[in-house]
């Protein structure tokens, strides 16, 4: 009798505690689910069950960590899973990644009118281009975007979340920005915010800060 | 000291604070001297101001985080699984149990018999008489009114909306019409076939309605997303095919409940009650 009144409160506090640490960061979990599957119906079910996995797995999340990024996690493996299970797998995820990205995209005289967008009008266009640019990038590219930009994690944290080596971020995120950067830059012209200029900047280096310290090593 | 295209490069994880204090140093100093540089990293400030008006604060629906809770409420439930369960005879799975092919009429009549019994008010039951046993403790708490409502909905047989019953075509009818994604059900018992749907109102609230037929009877599913709490308190529980079924009486008809993925799954049809929760047990949803 004691032992069966344990176990009930032992499963009631189990819930009380998933509900305080976990059900806070559902708008998280949904803005990024969101950026993953692009549409809101599909990103309602993709955190739902991602919400019952962790309440599943509740007891394998320490006390005191990250519960957000725990929760990121589960919603990137579950989306994962799913693709893998759909078809064509990771490399949905990866194969942007590869791409190369042009560096010599943005001259000066275009980053002058971009950053002096100021009129409401300007700033419409630019975040309608903004999101529009957003649906060409991988999915793991724009949950990259969203977890620095908009939930503010660390480097470490994105690359725990996303299942990549930290470095992965780095380039990831940049490339992801450049995209998003040539996008706008495109049609900033075509709409007049900017003068057509030939870009000045050139010569491809390193983008990995490892090759970096690794390349000041040798010149010092 | 830094090069401008190395400072460029890396204005990202500058700003996102990622460098080693070192490298770090090092760009500022850079900085200090290079206008050209300072615009590139002025830049990419205004950039992610862009980019954060543009992607602007996600606010998760108020019904997803309903959907959420219910689906931790039917976790819990399924996790307790308490041995006091009743165990249904179950009409239409193979004989397990008794030997292979071997049903004579007497054991098909005395497990008929023995499953009455068990369905506690057996006497109720047989009487058919309407609003009694698990129905009265349902009544005044909202739920039930709800289940008034299947009930009408089921024995009033409106005609289907949808030409063709097909599992596609039903979930893509109610696509739209329905705030929750439909994917009807699948039965792993006798012979249940989908054969009509139909968009109707359960208590002012959009619900969709799928026409099944259990050899040759009538069964009503009804599909709703955010049912009144009250609904599971007052319900009677059975196990069968190791699933816990919920239900409750109302006005002779057994309507049985279940929960998935954080919707609620109303069914009601012409068969016996031990019929039906068998077949409702062995309800699932495809993916």
């Amino acid at each position: 009798m004691t032992q069966k009144s344990a176990k009930f409160s032992d499963a009631a506090k189990r819930r009380r505690d998933f509900e305080r640490e976990a059900l806070p960061h559902l708008d998280s979990l949904y803005a990024a689910a969101l950026r993953l599957t692009r549409r809101p119906s599909d990103a309602e079910d993709l955190v739902q069950e991602s919400m019952l996995k962790a309440f599943r797995f509740w007891d394998s999340f320490e006390a005191g960590t990250n519960a957000r990024a725990w929760l990121l996690r589960i919603v990137t493996n579950t989306f994962i899973n799913r693709h893998r299970r759909k078809a064509r797998e990771r490399a949905v995820f990866d194969g942007v990644l590869a791409d190369p990205v042009g560096e010599g995209v943005m001259s000066r005289a275009a980053m002058r009118g971009l950053k002096n967008a100021d009129s409401e009008a300007d700033r419409r266009l630019l975040a309608g281009e903004i999101q529009a640019a957003m649906e060409k990038l991988a999915p793991q590219q724009r949950l990259m975007i969203q977890l620095s930009d908009m939930e503010g994690l660390t480097y470490k944290e994105i690359a725990n979340v996303v299942g990549c080596p930290v470095g992965t971020v780095m380039s990831g995120l940049h490339r992801a920005r450049k995209a998003l950067q040539k996008h706008l830059i495109a049609q900033a012209i075509e709409f007049g915010l900017v003068a057509p200029e030939p870009s000045t900047e050139v010569a491809p280096s390193p983008v990995s800060l490892e090759d970096f310290r690794r390349q000041k090593q040798a010149q010092s | 000291m830094s090069s401008c295209s190395m400072v460029r490069r890396h204005a990202g994880t500058y700003l996102d604070g990622e460098l080693d204090p070192t490298t770090q140093l090092e760009f500022e100093e850079h900085l200090d001297g290079c206008a050209e540089c300072q615009e590139c990293v002025a830049f990419e400030v205004a950039f992610r101001e862009r980019v954060h008006e543009a992607l602007g604060d996600v606010q998760a629906p108020a019904s997803l985080k309903q959907r959420v809770l219910l689906d931790l409420d039917e976790a819990e439930v399924q996790h307790k699984r308490s041995g006091a369960l009743i165990r249904i005879w179950s009409p239409f799975s193979k004989a397990d149990d008794s030997g292979r092919g071997r049903f004579s009429r007497g054991s098909i009549l005395a497990a008929a018999a023995a499953a009455l019994l068990l369905f506690g008010g057996s006497a109720i039951g047989l009487g058919g008489s309407g609003t009694a046993g698990v129905d009265s403790a349902g009544l005044g708490l909202g739920g039930s009114s709800l289940l008034e409502d299947v009930v009408r909905l089921h024995s009033s047989a409106l005609p289907s909306d949808v030409p063709e019953a097909r599992q596609e075509t039903v979930a893509r009818y109610f696509q739209g019409k329905v705030r929750f994604p439909v994917r009807p059900m699948r039965f792993d018992c006798g012979n249940v076939r989908l054969v009509g749907a139909r968009l109707s109102n359960i208590r002012d609230r959009r619900a969709a309605a799928l026409y099944y037929d259990a050899n040759g009877q009538r069964v009503t599913m009804v599909v709703l997303d955010s049912p009144p709490p009250a609904l599971f308190s007052g319900a009677a529980r059975v196990l069968a095919r190791g699933h816990e079924v919920y239900y409750r009486d109302v006005h002779g008809y057994t309507v049985p409940i279940r929960r998935q993925h954080g919707l609620t799954y109303l069914f009601t049809g012409d068969l016996a009650r031990p019929a039906l929760l068998d077949l409702v047990a062995s309800a699932h949803v495809g993916r």
